[in-house]
């Protein structure tokens, strides 16, 4: 294992000269910008509440798009090129290869992820009418695993397939079957397992199993579900001093009242699953893969 | 010692193609080996499944008496290799790949000294390899494949891209490498680099090994014809020197102001030049033998060479 570093070292150099590269880490940014400084600039008022409310929108959207695109081609493309006889003419084992490559990219996305947040608490700390920033905490939390995440899922998609055409044929369709088709009910894998169950079947299954399916087919989903309830009780908790008494109460009771299974930790679970799983099936596929 | 390379019954099957079929090779330790063939015949197929990039359907393979799959760590820790239709990483300098090479086998190398033995310029050792010519970046994959001076060095094609200085300075650094005691392993389907610089040849044709030897045994068992081309002055009546009298010699005539003499035993050359020097003044010789392109060709052609193979198919056509 100990050439893990050396190769993740040189794709990350690499990475970090490829244009493709800087060309979505700056849209990263700039997006990221417009979500804590924009609002500074229409409203006196802004709360870190509401912004992070935004980011876990957006978030949900963007990270796994930028994670995607940052390692999709990680494996496929060497292959493609044939810069993996290199990698593997010398004593470098497929595994080696596998993690490093997850490290490198992952590195690449949680630097930037890291970068974006350093920026939005100076700004949240300096702009905003009521910064609350410790909200700041469990988003960075669950941002950094979600990106961790789909990180994993591009380079295991990488290690399965020997094309970057086929790579990104894989990376695309995981983001549209798991992000925007996920959130239309009639073409949604949760929406057809509804329609054979409830009205098939008629077994009348509730929507939060529904709802938990969707975020437990889809990385994003799991962390928007996760991150806004942690950050709404946080939020009820401790900041929201202009609420009544009895409105904070009922609005907690909503937030408990959802089934168990759709609680952050269940949701921190599966991107705990999702973090190791697409890895070790890219390598599963990469180990015995015919090469050149 | 276990012999650099061994393989036995070695077949890989993509599907319904049969790339190598049964292969027995063994490569002795401290020998350059050229694999030859023409393109298609299994060669790169067989370096790949003794680098581990693919898997033997049946049969075995050994070098440096670990098997290539069980053990593609400990032969990769002492192997070179420049691989078949490799690619640079585009965005990495030359010295960058070298030291990465250097870093990854835990090496002592200076990477310059690397890159001069190869001779690429030093200008480029610090320009991304990307920008590399087919030549440049066929120094730059020696110099990462010579990283620790290793054991055995297998070479994919190694001339292709270079120009003639190039490929007179690869043939070069294999033999500084065999002298240091390294075993070479090339292929190639050019002829002449494996003639000048290998200790034996193995042919490959259609998945099997049509012929192993060293060259002149090979020129020896084609029982090619040599041919003397002998300038005189003056030119005299071929038919009056009688050549075809000589022992081993097939036939002669007269073109220009030279005799041109086809022997079917080499040693008939000197009896060849004594005789026509007695009738009149020999001003220059040129002795060419066999043409190991034509040997090549007899060997992956099956004409007079592989008796069993034209067997074989004229039982299929009857």
């Amino acid at each position: 294992m100990e050439n893990l570093t050396a190769i993740a070292r040189r794709d990350f150099l690499d990475a970090r000269r490829s244009k493709l590269v800087w060309g979505v880490f700056s849209l990263y940014g700039i997006i990221a910008l417009l979500i804590f400084v924009g609002p500074t600039l229409v409203s006196e008022t802004v709360n870190s509440f509401g912004i992070i409310s935004i980011v876990s929108s957006v978030g949900l959207f963007l990270l796994p798009f930028i994670a995607l695109v940052a390692g999709y081609l990680a494996i496929a493309g060497e292959r493609e090129s044939g810069t993996v006889n290199f990698l593997l003419g010398l004593p470098n084992t497929r595994k080696e290869v596998v993690l490093a490559k997850f490290l490198s990219r992952g590195g690449l996305m949680l630097a930037a992820t890291m970068l974006v947040f350093v920026i939005g608490v100076v700004v949240a700390a300096t702009q905003y009418s009521d910064p609350q920033l410790a909200l700041f905490a469990p988003t960075l939390a669950f941002t950094a695993l979600l990106v961790l995440v789909m990180v994993s899922v591009a380079v295991g998609i990488s290690a399965m397939t020997r094309s970057r055409s086929s790579a990104m044929a894989g990376a695309v369709g995981f983001y549209f079957v798991t992000i925007p088709f996920n959130l239309i009910p009639s073409i949604s894998i949760p929406g057809l397992i509804r329609y054979v169950t409830n009205d098939l079947l008629g077994m009348a299954l509730e929507g939060d199993i529904f709802q938990f399916i969707q975020a437990a087919i889809s990385p994003a989903m799991a962390y928007q579900q996760g991150l806004q309830v942690v950050t709404q009780r946080m939020y009820l908790n401790q900041y929201a001093t202009d609420l009544r008494a009895e409105a904070k109460t009922s609005a907690l009771e909503r937030i408990n009242d959802q089934a168990w299974y759709l609680a952050p930790e269940v949701m921190v679970a599966s991107l705990l699953v999702w973090l190791v799983v697409p890895l070790a099936v890219g390598y599963w596929r990469f180990k015995d893969a015919e090469l050149g | 010692m276990a012999p650099a390379i061994r393989t036995e019954n070695l077949t890989k099957r993509f599907g319904d193609l049969t790339a190598v079929d049964a292969l027995d090779l063994h490569v002795e330790e401290g020998e350059i080996f050229g694999f030859l063939g023409p393109n298609g015949a299994g060669k790169s197929t067989t370096i790949n499944v003794l680098l581990d990039f693919l898997r033997p359907t049946e049969g075995r393979a050994e070098v440096l008496g670990y098997d290539t799959h069980r053990d593609p760590i400990a032969i990769r820790q002492r192997t070179g290799v420049l691989p078949e239709g490799f690619s640079v990483y585009d965005r990495l300098t030359a010295m960058e790949h070298v030291e990465y090479a250097i870093e990854t086998k835990d090496a002592t190398d200076a990477p310059r000294d690397l890159l001069s033995r190869v001779h690429l310029q030093e200008e480029a050792w610090e320009r991304r390899a990307g920008e590399f010519s087919k030549g440049m970046t066929q120094r730059l994959a020696l110099a990462m494949a010579l990283v620790d001076d290793p054991d055995l060095l297998v070479l994919d094609e190694p001339s292709s891209g270079l120009d003639p200085t190039g490929i007179q300075e690869m043939r070069d650094i294999i033999r500084e490498e065999a002298e240091r005691g390294t075993t070479v392993f090339f292929s190639s389907h050019q002829l002449p680099q494996v003639e000048a610089v290998c200790d034996r040849v193995g042919i490959m044709r259609e998945g099997s090994m049509a012929a192993v030897d060293t060259i002149d045994n090979l020129r020896d068992d084609v029982g090619g014809a040599t041919t003397i081309e002998l300038e005189v002055d003056p030119m005299p009546a071929v038919d009056a020197l009688d050549l075809t009298a000589v022992d081993g010699v097939e036939h002669a005539t007269g073109r220009g102001d030279a005799i041109e003499v086809t022997c079917s035993d080499p040693r008939a050359k000197v009896d060849v030049v004594k005789h026509v020097d007695a009738e009149t003044t020999v001003t220059d010789i040129v002795s060419d033998e066999t043409d190991l392109e034509e040997l090549f060709n007899q060997y992956t052609s099956g004409d007079g060479v592989d008796r069993s193979d034209r067997e074989q198919e004229a039982e299929v056509s009857a």
